[in-house]
């Protein structure tokens, strides 16, 4: 890895309110967990990928194409998270529907755990299962109620654990962690 | 360099700083900081947000518990907003660049912001978060030292979303040189009290106070009704050479007609009066040249204050005419609340047509006691000037007797009490019902003056609210029923031995002055006060049998059209200097 690695990928926004503040921020709060410096294109205006203000200037609608682009050591997980809370309405909508669908958010767990190189294990009523398997997961029943400990080895660690728990504060019990916190997103 | 179009509603042309006032009336101090106040402008900045973000975080935590996190969500999206690295950057940038004040710095950058989202439909819905994120910072960097509207120490252009009339009654126009304003319209109070204190000022405007940054130049022209953000150079010299040359014409005017009567060339004269809102306005009124004020709207003690005015209130409003008037006449007209005037103290319940309703003489006459407060302000100040008192909305004899009955039984308790007043005050009535005017004859037998109110005279005759856009082109008061009715009134009071004034817009318009003349009205009182050397220049070019010749020729017309283009072409002829 080395701090001159440059990743981008193009997508099309997935969010039926497009840019609204709250997408917005978790954009930029999940972008901020990385150490790479983050851009993201919009109809040919670029701005800066960790700034609420200015991701909210460029004023992205619904089915809109953005290129997101990381530069920086952990560019290329960047670069797949990102696009992944892009492509999926920015998990702006979590607890509305948490027992609606809960595979939902096991699936993103699996594919935010999949961005990452390291091993990154859930520990479910002591049993360890591979946290980037999403059905072996469900079939342990994990569910957004369900306690798990994580356990991440390897060399992107440290912005793996990031994002999950990030993740798991904001979108399981984010009822609860938002009263108990006081706060939300970033 | 930005323009935008408004309405006019204040005369005139202003160049300046804006003053930007917000919902909380909050304005910067200052601009610029030396080079040592650098890094404490920066500590002071990153302090406020700090305090913002914890006040956001306090607070989403507290509505979250009674509301729910979604509700709460608002306030943590704004405390992110406020750790936006960038946006912070770009606060301190500009202090740092710029050497800009910590406040300057944030609501020059917000500013910025709000412009750009204001630009595009879709980020518009959210200018109203920057603007709630600018004011929170900015609290928090002010503290105790909010600079206010009524503490004004430098001349400005005030600019605001809109603006309240007790607001609007204590600017300074010392200071206060133009106003622009979001809201507002031809007919609202701040543009009669704009108009009255002669501010130049533009409302209507839509967004400008968004676009507006506290200490952008701002040009305000109240003639075209534009109103220039950040105009360049050429600009601000062009505006300064037509505003110094406006001034220029009116002080000529001016010193020409101030002390002659307004007299025509065959020696008739017609007495030119101010009206007021407030009595701050009496001096501009008489350095104007006007002979008394023939209208003193009371109703705005009311819309100005947080209590219903007390007799004492009212007494010490027209002890300050009165003094300023040095002997000169001042007509009080008891209040006039209700139509479009409310949202003071005293606000009745909402009515489904409430010009037709509970306005005016009849709200008095439903609320005797603060009627009988006012007319023993008026009894009592009466001995201390040339006091007039008249009646407004009066729409028959029932009416009229009602009121007189209660200031009888007033006058009656002041001679009892040993109580001095005027015995010989005279006591007039508005004509502005057209029921008044149809039987003006009868209703002269009861009163010393008529005064007719033009505005509302025409509004219920034409059945044309002029503030509906729809309908407003067809509120001409060259109507022929208009003038008919006006000529029914005028010639009722001089059969009846009493004088008529007008003191409706129709009598400011320098269009109507001569048809007015003609007409035989005995006084008018003008708003605004500028316009008084005006009226008064054409009343001494002309002579009394030209004027009637003309007011008998536009009542001939049958319609409306060819009274105007005549009515336009006599002034062009008769006065090429006013009318080009």
């Amino acid at each position: 890895m080395t701090s001159k690695q440059k990743h981008s990928i193009e997508i099309v926004i997935g969010n039926p309110l497009g840019f609204h503040i709250r997408p917005v921020q978790r954009f930029a709060a999940m972008a901020k967990l990385f150490d790479s410096h983050v851009e993201v294109e919009l109809r040919g205006q670029k701005a800066p990928g960790k700034s609420i203000i200015n991701l909210m200037g460029l004023a992205g609608r619904n089915g809109d194409t953005m290129r997101i682009a990381a530069q920086g050591p952990d560019a290329d997980q960047c670069v797949q998270v990102l696009a992944y809370i892009a492509r999926n309405d920015f998990f702006v909508e979590d607890h509305l529907d948490t027992d609606q669908q809960p595979n939902r958010h096991v699936e993103r767990l699996a594919s935010l755990a999949s961005c990452f190189k390291s091993d990154i294990t859930a520990t479910v009523d002591g049993r360890n299962v591979d946290a980037k398997n999403a059905s072996a997961l469900m079939r342990q029943g994990v569910s957004p109620h369900t306690a798990l400990d994580f356990q991440v080895l390897g060399e992107d660690a440290r912005q793996a654990r990031a994002i999950i728990d990030n993740l798991v504060s904001n979108s399981y019990y984010i009822e609860e962690e938002m009263v108990r916190k006081g706060k939300g997103g970033a | 360099m930005e323009t935008e179009h408004g309405i006019p509603v204040g005369p005139g042309i202003a160049i300046g700083p804006a003053f930007l006032l917000e919902a909380e009336g909050v304005r910067i101090p200052r601009h610029y900081v030396s080079e040592d106040e650098i890094e404490g402008e920066i500590s002071r900045l990153d302090e406020a947000i700090s305090e913002a973000q914890d006040e956001l975080e306090a607070l989403a935590e507290h509505v979250s518990k009674k509301a729910g996190p979604k509700v709460a969500e608002i306030f943590s999206a704004h405390a992110a907003m406020l750790r936006d690295e960038y946006l912070c950057q770009e606060f301190r940038d500009r202090i740092r660049q710029k050497k800009y004040a910590a406040e300057f710095a944030v609501a020059h950058t917000m500013g910025q912001w709000r412009s750009a989202f204001q630009e595009d439909s879709f980020l518009a819905s959210r200018a109203p978060d920057l603007d709630d994120l600018e004011r929170r910072v900015l609290l928090h960097l002010l503290g105790a030292r909010r600079e206010e509207l009524g503490t004004l120490k430098t001349d400005v252009i005030l600019a605001a979303h809109d603006l309240r009339p007790s607001q609007i009654v204590t600017l300074d126009p010392d200071h206060v040189k133009g106003i622009v304003m979001d809201a507002g319209g031809p007919t609202g109070h701040t543009a009669i009290i704009a108009s009255a204190l002669g501010i130049p000022a533009v409302v209507g405007l839509g967004s400008v106070s968004a676009r507006l940054t506290g200490g952008d130049t701002v040009i305000v022209d109240g003639e075209k009704g534009l109103v220039i953000i950040g105009p360049d150079e050429e600009t601000i010299k062009t505006y300064r050479q037509r505003r110094d040359q406006a001034a220029k014409t009116e002080q000529t005017l001016l010193a020409e007609v101030r002390d002659l009567p307004a007299e025509t060339k065959d020696g008739h004269r017609v007495d030119i009066l101010a009206n007021i809102e407030s009595p701050r306005e009496v001096a501009r009124a008489i350095e104007h040249g006007a002979e008394g004020i023939g209208l003193y709207r009371t109703e705005f003690l009311y819309l100005t204050s947080e209590s219903i005015p007390s007799e004492e209130r009212h007494f010490d409003a027209y002890m300050e005419a009165i003094e300023k008037l040095d002997g000169r006449p001042i007509t009080i007209r008891t209040v006039d609340l209700g139509g479009d005037k409310f949202g003071g103290v005293g606000s009745p319940e909402p009515e489904r047509n409430p010009f037709l309703g509970r306005r005016s003489i009849r709200y008095c006459l439903e609320h005797p006691d603060l009627f009988r407060d006012q007319l023993r302000a008026i009894l009592r100040a009466s001995v201390h000037g040339n006091v007039r008192v008249m009646f407004p909305m009066v729409s028959g004899i029932e009416e009229l007797l009602a009121v007189q009955l209660i200031l009888k039984e007033l006058q009656n308790e002041f001679q009892q009490a040993g109580r001095a007043f005027d015995h010989k005050m005279q006591v007039g009535m508005m004509v502005e019902v057209p029921s008044a005017a149809v039987y003006a004859d009868a209703l002269a037998q009861y009163v010393d003056f008529f005064s007719i109110g033009t505005n509302d005279l025409i509004q219920y005759t034409l059945a044309i609210d002029r503030t509906n856009e729809h309908v407003a082109d067809m509120y001409q008061p060259l109507h022929p029923a208009v003038l008919r009715l006006l000529r029914m009134t005028i010639d009722a009071a001089h059969n009846a031995g009493i004088y008529v004034s007008l003191c409706g817009e129709m009598g400011s318009d320098i269009m109507y002055a001569l048809l007015l003349l003609g007409l035989g009205i005995d006084e008018l009182s003008v708003a605004p006060t500028w316009l008084v050397p005006e009226i008064k220049k054409i009343i001494r070019n002309v002579s009394y049998k030209t004027a009637r010749d003309v007011a008998d020729e536009i009542l001939n017309m049958s319609e409306v059209n060819r009274a105007v283009a005549r009515l336009a072409e006599v002034n062009r002829d008769l006065l090429p200097m006013l009318f080009r």
